[in-house]
């Protein structure tokens, strides 16, 4: 009872609040397709993934975040920032936040569920940014952003610097005359392996660098068997579960893996597991270490 | 000689459902339990067989069954129970083996020749000994409880407790089991106690009845003392001698 | 006779079979040929063909041949405890699942996996050890408990007591699911079961509590089947029935608590395969249970083939493909019975 209390009071309190306060508004298309009305000047931002929480402090935003998921980033953020647990948001709380916009993530989405349902009837704008699969979807996404806040020329300037050091990998790959095939494990929960296929901006990256994705002809995110992993003998193992502590020894000590030609010469390697998977412009320090781990004779970005 | 001296039973420590019961009986002596619905025939039964942990003494030959393990019991006393639901289709020899087991030896309890000789003979006294492979799930309940006799004849008991086994039984049935059970203790100098919902097979087979009522023993003695006494119409609200005579009448 | 004696080979046959069918079918094809050269080199340290290579032998001789072994054992395992809980409750949709060994395990899991007590090359071994004491511990929490309400352990306490505890655990286990983060998929792939990446070392490590299962339980046969004519009638011919129905609760904890630990949730083999053995072979403990094991390794065996294979190079949750054939097979044959 006293949650609806809450509610209602806080829906009466916003709709005044809306109707005195807000005055100009524009039409923006989000990246998921929607048509959403945004105000023009943005001054408080919530942010519901860590690319998002990023780029925008990337854009120099950091201030403006009066609200993040539980997994940002909060180096840099107000100390009053406010982190919600996006997988059963608090609605009163976010209403009582008073956001000018919420950048939503694809991955808040459960189903067909939308979440910020209540949050749009309450007019709150809210835009959605799907999981980037490609690294021109992370200009794309910075690009909108930046749009979305009013930040056009700082976004530019980040997707130019972006753009150029990628570009640069892309000339070095062009020297790599061994194309090396690279299993690269996301995760292994209870010894189900997971992997990627394309359509990935890790597949991409992985092709960008001059290596071969052993799981290249498989779409999207997979499970893979060991047997098939030995069986395909990889010459380099790369992974990004940095948070799992002796995650190298582990792989190494996997039953049929020793057979493996990146097990026999010692090429297992661990990377940031943020860096490679947030499809923010920090992607180029996961490109960076992807790409030494790999060909370590290639590259040197010290 | 079974002596049974001041034996209680509660289950859950408050109210007793049998209260300070004692008697004695002798070699080849048949007694019967009666009384009304829930005056504690099954209870005392199960007592005394030491199926329910019951307070006060038993004794068989002098030997006071309280701290003898299960397996000593067993091959003292014999509960003959009450049909029951049950899963299981092993074949009648097995069946009747079981009443072997408080006399197996070894981890794996292997049956011993004397064993197989005890169920053997077991299964010629009951006349199961051409059919003993056949599963007990092809059996009427008729032919069950003669098996269940079996396994308690291949037990070798010096008591038998005998709860309601002619429930459920065709009349035929009830009389030839009935008939078995007397003679081979007879042969055998056995100690038979039953509880019988049946006065009539009372009065034929027993030498003593018990008239159990409300959990205490109301009358002990001589079955024609007890059945003609006036406790007995007392406690089952009629006269028990004039009911029986009368519908026997009809019968002329 | 002859029928009966078809009888006794038919499981030894299905088994060979299975075994046959387990070693040479992956998600990597390997010939036959191949296959027997390679376990010519191993056990007789014959040579190798020149176009055997080492990953051929990786793969057949420690990854599926371990993996095979364990579904057999563990399998088995679940389908001997199965059967023993059956005979013991007297109810044929029982399982040590039903005394809370399942909950159990994986609430202890789901506790080391939250709070990362450990990771890495010790967690491989560490999960299997704390979900098989958390099983054992959650079976004699109920006991006891079980005791407390009624001295004498019988089938509708146990089954009760059984059926409340696991619920009260299950909703820890969904508290501590719904309060994770990252580590909501690895207890939850745990609690799917899965026999991928397990070696030798799993199979050794929970082999000896095993084979002291499989003896223990055995060693009651006689036991059980007088328990499945009632409590009443297995006391008067000599059995102490609290104390062997506890050895044997405890005894089928241990063999669904050590095969759970290593292969996580892994449900209806318990039931399935003791069904199919009585159905066919009957009641009696001593046919029973070592056929239960038998039928019990073949299915899971069998369930873990389809699990690597049907979608291959990727594997699914086995546990999902033994409840996608156990459920409805175990309804139709239980219905069918009763008509």
């Amino acid at each position: 009872m006293k949650k609806i209390i809450t509610l209602v009071a806080g829906f009466a309190l916003l709709f005044t609040l809306v109707g005195c306060i807000q005055s100009k508004e524009v039409e923006i298309t989000d990246r998921e397709g929607n048509i959403v009305t945004i105000p023009t000047s943005i001054e408080r931002i919530v942010s519901t993934a860590p690319s998002n929480t990023e780029i925008l402090v990337g854009l120099g935003l950091a201030d403006k975040i009066i609200a993040v998921d539980n997994y940002s980033p909060t180096e840099g953020l107000n100390d009053s920032v406010e982190i919600i647990n996006f997988r059963e948001p608090d609605v009163e709380l976010l209403i009582s936040l008073l956001p000018d916009v919420i950048i939503a993530s694809g991955h808040n989405l459960v189903g067909d569920e939308d979440p910020f349902f209540q949050l749009k009837e309450a007019g709150i704008a809210v835009v959605y940014i799907p999981s980037a699969i490609s690294i021109d979807g992370v200009y794309e996404d910075i690009n909108f952003i930046g749009k979305t806040v009013n930040k056009v020329k700082e976004a530019e300037e980040m997707i130019r610097i972006l753009r150029d050091e990628v570009e640069a990998i892309k000339e070095t790959s062009k020297l790599i005359t061994n194309r090396k095939d690279v299993y690269f494990e996301i995760g292994d929960y209870s010894g189900v392996l997971y992997t990627f296929g394309n359509n990935t901006f890790l597949d991409e990256i992985i092709t960008l660098v001059g290596a071969n994705n052993i799981y290249n002809d498989k779409e999207s995110w997979i499970s893979v068997s060991a047997e098939d992993i030995v069986n395909i003998n990889p010459d380099v193992i790369v992974t990004n579960q940095n948070y799992v502590e002796g995650i190298i020894e582990t792989i190494k000590s996997r039953i049929g893996f020793d057979t493996t030609n990146a097990v026999i010469n010692d090429l297992v390697f661990v990377v940031d597991g943020n860096y490679t998977s947030r499809g923010s412009q920090k992607i180029i320090e996961g490109i960076k270490q992807i790409a030494e781990a790999i060909y370590p004779d290639v590259y040197d970005f010290e | 000689m079974l002596s049974v001296k001041d034996v209680s039973y509660s289950y859950d420590n408050k109210k007793e459902i049998i209260k300070s019961i004692s008697f004695n009986l002798n070699k080849g002596e048949f007694m019967c339990i009666v009384g009304p619905n829930g005056s504690g025939k099954t209870t005392l039964l199960k007592s005394i067989g030491k199926i329910l942990q019951s307070k006060g003494q038993i004794k068989i030959d002098d030997i006071d069954l309280k701290n003898l393990p299960r397996k000593e019991i067993s091959r003292k006393i014999a509960y003959f129970s009450q049909l029951t639901n049950y899963i299981n289709d092993i074949a009648i020899f097995d069946t009747v083996m079981l009443g072997r087991y408080p006399y197996l030896k070894g981890l794996f309890s292997q049956a011993s020749v004397e064993d197989i000789i005890k169920v053997e003979d077991a299964l010629h006294k009951t006349g199961l000994y051409d059919v003993r492979y056949t599963s007990i799930n092809k059996l009427s309940g008729g032919q069950l409880q003669r098996v269940f006799l079996a396994q308690i004849i291949a037990q070798d008991t010096q008591v038998i407790l005998l709860d309601e086994p002619t429930n459920h039984l065709d009349i035929k049935y009830q009389v030839e089991l009935l008939d078995y059970i007397k003679s081979y203790m007879e042969t055998t100098n056995k100690i038979v106690i039953g509880v019988f919902h049946d006065l009539n097979a009372a009065r034929k087979y027993a030498d003593k009845i018990l008239l159990l009522n409300d959990g205490k023993i109301e009358l002990f003695g001589d079955k024609k003392l007890v059945l003609d006494s006036n406790e007995i119409n007392k406690i089952y609200d009629l006269n028990i001698k004039k009911h029986m005579i009368s519908s026997l009448e009809e019968w002329l | 006779m002859i029928l009966s004696k078809i009888k006794c080979i038919i499981p030894l046959l299905i088994l060979l079979l299975a075994l046959l069918l387990g070693i040479s079918i992956g998600s990597v094809y390997i010939s036959p040929l191949k296959i027997i050269n390679i376990f010519g080199n191993r056990v007789f340290n014959m040579p190798l063909f020149h176009n055997v290579k080492n990953s051929d032998v990786a793969i057949i001789y420690y990854i599926r041949l371990p993996r095979i072994l364990l579904a057999l054992t563990v399998g088995g395992a679940l389908a001997v405890s199965g059967a023993s809980i059956q005979s013991l409750l007297r109810n044929p949709l029982a399982s040590p699942y039903t005394l809370g060994v399942s909950s159990g395990a994986s609430l202890g899991v789901a506790l080391v996996i939250m709070f990362n007590i450990s990771s890495g090359i010790l967690l491989n071994m560490f999960l299997p050890f704390v979900g098989f004491v958390s099983s054992l511990v959650t079976v004699f929490l109920i006991l006891s408990l079980a005791r407390k309400i009624d001295k004498n352990y019988s089938t509708n306490t146990i089954i009760l007591t059984g059926i409340v505890s696991s619920l009260f655990v299950n909703g820890l286990l969904t508290l501590i699911i719904a309060l994770s983060g990252d580590e909501l998929k690895r207890i939850i792939f745990w609690q799917m079961g899965s026999l991928s990446l397990k070696g030798y070392q799993h199979l050794l490590g929970i082999l000896p509590l095993i084979i002291f299962g499989l003896l223990g339980i055995y060693r009651y046969h006689k036991e059980l089947d007088a328990l499945s004519f009632g409590e009443d009638s297995a006391k008067n011919i000599g059995i102490d029935t609290e104390k062997i129905k506890k050895r044997i609760i405890v005894l089928s904890s241990i063999l669904t608590g050590s095969a759970i630990a290593v292969s996580g949730i892994i449900g209806f083999i318990g039931l399935v395969a003791p069904h199919i053995v009585r159905r066919i072979w009957g009641y009696k403990h001593s046919k029973l249970l070592p056929l239960s094991y038998v039928f019990g390794g073949v299915f899971l065996l069998l369930a873990d083939l389809i699990a690597r294979t049907i979608v291959s190079p990727s594997e699914l949750p086995v546990g999902a493909i033994t409840a996608l054939i156990g459920a409805p097979f175990f309804a139709f044959t239980f219905f069918y019975k009763k008509r």
